[in-house]
Formats: C-alpha cells, sequence, structure tokens
C-alpha cells in the first residue's frame, strides 16, 4: 500500500479528527475523479452527482474507520459500491420513464458552444467517446466496476481486488472478458475508431 | 486458438502485471503467434481508447456545509424507522406469546404501568377508571403522581400476572422517546411522525387531549396488545372477560401482521 504524502496525512488525521474543513480538503482533491468514475459507472450525468452526493456523506459518516489508507481510493470504493448497488437496485425495480431515453450529450464536455460549427475531428471524437461509453454500459455491473477502475482510474489489480471485495484472479478474469466486449462491441463503430485500431481488427478476432 | 488465459494474459502483459518470466515466456510466443499478435493489437487499442476518455468536470462542489455535516453525523431516521418497526414487531409477538392466562384488565393496568411514569404510580382496582379519567380531563402526568398512593407500585406488581408486558410498554416508551428527541432536523421530525401516525390510528385512540394521552399514543404498539379501552363505568363481567380475551388475539394477530409488515417494509427502505 502507497503511504499517503505528509501533508494528505495531517489533513487525513485532522479530518478523523472531525475536521470538516479538512474533509472537504480531501474531498475537492478527488470530487473529479470521483465523479468521472461514477459517470463511468452509470452513464448518466444526474445520476452519477447524485451517487458521488451519497457517497461522500457515506465517507463522512466512516471516516474514523479509515486508518492506513489513502482518502482516494478509499472514497473511490465508496462511489463504485454505491453506483453498483443504485444500478442493482434499479434493475430489480425497472422504473418507467416519462421521457424517452436519450443519450446523455454531454459527456465530454469538449469546451466547444453547441452552437458552434463543430470541427469534423471534434464531432468524431465525440461520438467515438458516445461509442465507448455505450460499449461501458453494457457491460456486466462486475465487469464495468472492474473496467472503470482499471482503465479510468488506473488502479492495480490487487488494489481493484481490495475495491470490489474479490481476488486478484476474477479481477484479470473480469478484465479480460470486460476489455474483449468492448472492444467486440467496438466493432459495430468501427468508422470511429482510432485507425490503428481499425488496421489491426481482423476476422479471425472472433476465433476466441 | 486464443484461450480465455491467454486473454488474460495479454491483458496483464498490457497492464505490466506480469512478473518476468511471464512475460518473457509470452514475448516468445508473440514472436511465433500471429493470432496472439493480432489479439494483443486489438486488446492495446480497446485500452488506449478507454483511457483517452476525458477526466470529467464535477457538476457542482459536493464538499459538505456544516448543516449537512450535522445531517450525517445525526442516526439516520431509515436506520431509526427500522429499529422502531423492529421493535413493535417483536412486542407484538412477545405480547401473544405471553398472552395466555393474564385477565384483560390487569394486562392493560401493565401495560399503562410500563407506558408513563405517572399511570404507573396509581393503585390497581379501579385504576383504569381512574386512569382514563385522568386522561380524559387532561390532568397531567405530574399531578396525577402526587395523587397516587406511594405504595401504589406494589399493588400494581402483585395484581398482575407475573409476566406481562412490562418490558414492552418500556421499549414502547424507549422508542417513543426516541422520536420525541429534540432535533432541528424538521424533515426528519415530519417523516418521523408519519411513522408514528399508523400506530396511533391502529390503536384506535382518540384525539390527542393532554401530555398523558400523548404518551399513551407513543406506546401504542402495546396498547394494541390489550383489550382497547374498555368503558370506564364497568369493570368486566366473566362473559365480558372471555370475549374480551378473543378480541384482544385477534388484535395481537392483526397487530403481528403490521408490526412486521412495517419493520419489513422499514428494514428494505433502509
Amino acid at each position: 500500500m502507497v503511504s499517503p504524502p505528509d501533508d494528505e496525512l495531517m489533513t487525513l488525521r485532522a479530518a478523523i479528527d472531525g475536521d470538516l474543513d479538512a474533509f472537504n480538503l480531501l474531498l475537492t482533491r478527488c470530487q473529479d475523479a470521483a465523479f468521472s468514475i461514477a459517470y463511468r459507472m452509470t452513464g448518466d450525468r444526474a445520476l452519477a452527482a447524485d451517487m458521488v452526493q451519497e457517497a461522500v456523506i457515506t465517507a463522512y459518516r466512516g471516516i474514523r474507520t479509515l486508518r492506513g489508507e489513502r482518502f482516494r481510493p478509499w472514497l473511490l470504493r465508496i462511489v463504485v459500491n454505491r453506483c453498483t448497488d443504485e444500478l442493482r437496485r434499479r434493475r430489480r425495480r425497472p422504473t418507467v420513464s416519462l421521457t424517452p431515453d436519450q443519450p446523455d450529450s454531454s459527456d465530454d464536455e469538449l469546451p466547444i458552444p453547441d452552437s458552434a460549427p463543430l470541427p469534423e475531428e471534434v464531432a468524431q471524437t465525440r461520438e467515438l467517446h458516445a461509442a465507448i461509453q455505450a460499449c461501458i454500459d453494457r457491460l456486466s455491473l462486475d465487469q464495468r466496476a472492474v473496467l472503470v477502475l482499471c482503465d479510468i482510474e488506473e488502479m492495480d489489480y490487487q488494489a481493484i481486488a481490495d475495491t470490489v471485495g474479490t481476488q486478484v484472479g476474477t479481477v484479470k478474469s473480469r478484465l479480460s472478458r470486460a476489455r474483449a466486449a468492448v472492444r467486440d462491441c467496438l466493432q459495430s463503430s468501427r468508422e470511429l475508431l482510432p485507425a490503428v485500431y481499425r488496421l489491426y481488427r481482423q476476422d479471425d478476432d472472433r476465433n476466441s | 486458438m486464443i484461450t480465455q488465459t491467454d486473454l488474460e494474459l495479454l491483458n496483464a502483459y498490457i497492464d505490466d502485471q506480469l512478473d518476468a518470466d511471464q512475460r518473457a515466456a509470452l514475448d516468445a510466443r508473440l514472436a511465433t503467434d500471429s493470432e496472439l499478435r493480432a489479439q494483443l493489437t486489438s486488446l492495446r487499442a480497446t485500452v488506449a481508447a478507454i483511457t483517452a476518455l476525458p477526466m470529467l468536470t464535477a457538476p457542482r462542489p459536493f464538499t459538505l456545509t456544516r448543516e449537512q455535516a450535522r445531517r450525517a453525523r445525526a442516526l439516520p431516521f431509515r436506520q431509526l424507522a427500522a429499529l422502531a418497526s423492529a421493535a413493535a414487531a417483536v412486542l407484538v409477538v412477545v405480547g401473544v406469546l405471553t398472552a395466555r392466562g393474564g385477565a384483560p384488565v390487569s394486562v392493560n393496568t401493565n401495560v399503562f404501568s410500563g407506558g408513563t411514569r405517572a399511570i404507573a404510580a396509581l393503585p390497581t382496582g379501579t385504576v383504569l377508571l381512574e386512569v382514563l379519567e385522568a386522561v380524559d380531563t387532561e390532568v397531567s402526568a405530574d399531578s396525577a403522581v402526587a395523587a397516587a398512593p406511594v405504595e401504589a407500585p406494589t399493588l400494581a406488581k402483585s395484581a398482575a400476572p407475573p409476566f406481562t408486558q412490562l418490558p414492552a410498554p418500556t421499549l414502547a416508551q424507549d422508542t417513543a422517546s426516541m422520536f420525541a428527541a429534540p432535533s432541528d432536523d424538521d424533515a426528519n421530525t415530519e417523516a418521523m411522525a408519519d411513522s408514528i401516525m399508523p400506530a396511533q390510528n391502529s390503536a384506535g385512540l382518540g384525539e390527542a387531549q393532554s401530555e398523558s394521552s400523548a404518551v399513551m399514543r407513543q406506546a401504542s404498539p402495546s396498547v394494541i396488545m390489550g383489550t382497547g379501552l374498555p368503558s370506564p363505568s364497568s369493570l368486566p363481567s366473566a362473559p365480558r372477560v372471555r370475549r374480551d380475551a378473543v378480541d384482544m388475539l385477534l388484535l395481537r394477530i392483526v397487530t403481528i401482521v403490521i408490526g412486521a409488515l412495517m419493520a419489513l417494509l422499514s428494514l428494505r427502505a433502509a
């Protein structure tokens, strides 16, 4: 386990002792990551924001239990678990939306106003990101959590195993299946893929 | 032929999670296996595409205000509701299991004696009449204590069956006092009041008229276990007692169902 730097350690101790400002300082350093993870897990900005807010409250309640661990992975674990629980709950009790499902176009927040004509390259990048997110959304929750933690948060396998409460071997298995599924899913959007990806896509990949 | 094991090896290779020996072995295979190389390339491209997804900016600060922090540290209402409902269910079960014997009047006396300290201090016998009068005439709990004989608790104990539901109303009172604990949290207070209301309705009690009646309402899960409130003007005769016993059993069964449902719903919500 990587030891937190001294200043984080001091802030963390203060937060554990009930210092709200210290807790908020730790939070501001990783709230973008928390939101990104939540969004990649849920594919929905509003839901992702709710999940992060709930996770923050859970984290504040349980900050005293945080000993010898860094704040960021600990918070992200709570975020991932909260998202997983909520998505499972929604699967069990699907609700009928009054508005038709629409892709979340605000995905990548590229700094280009909607009214301005989009350069083709930027538009393609947006489409590619949307396609990747759509493929992530199709993964099982277990695979999604592992993929997001590995490829978005760049955690190592052991940290992922600790986060999702499983063995490293299971992480390897879920990750390989998740990546293969995303790869196969992206085949349907080959024109969006980077040239290097298209170059090496071969029909015999299906043999796997 | 690419196996699942090969895929896991390739992913670990990409993530630099192989030890030196595993890596060397895979390098040797890659040098001769074009299909394996193609898999590696496509997986690498997939990982590159996913990792290139931009970090999003939080749409709002998720930092907590002092008020949010205070609420976060307070016991969540759902947990309180679950505890209260579970306690109600336990009370009802205990009430039914101990229902054999126990004349309704005595049971009621104990219910009241456990439900409120003021009523507990009253003597038995005509106690019910006095209790009801005290409630109806809006006599405060304090004055009821003042009017009661000192030896009243002993009398109450000797007149009552051995068990009884003494623990039950005490629990109910604790639960009620949890709900009644001072709180700045308006939302929670309102929600708590909502959860108490069904019990009040089930008890079939009238409008709140005094502090005493308010306490009785909060102890209503226990009151339900009794026969309800008999008429103050007549103490029960033998047939009346039997009828009351049947009514009491029915009420207890109904209350078990309600209590169990409440507990289930609250736990599920929590």
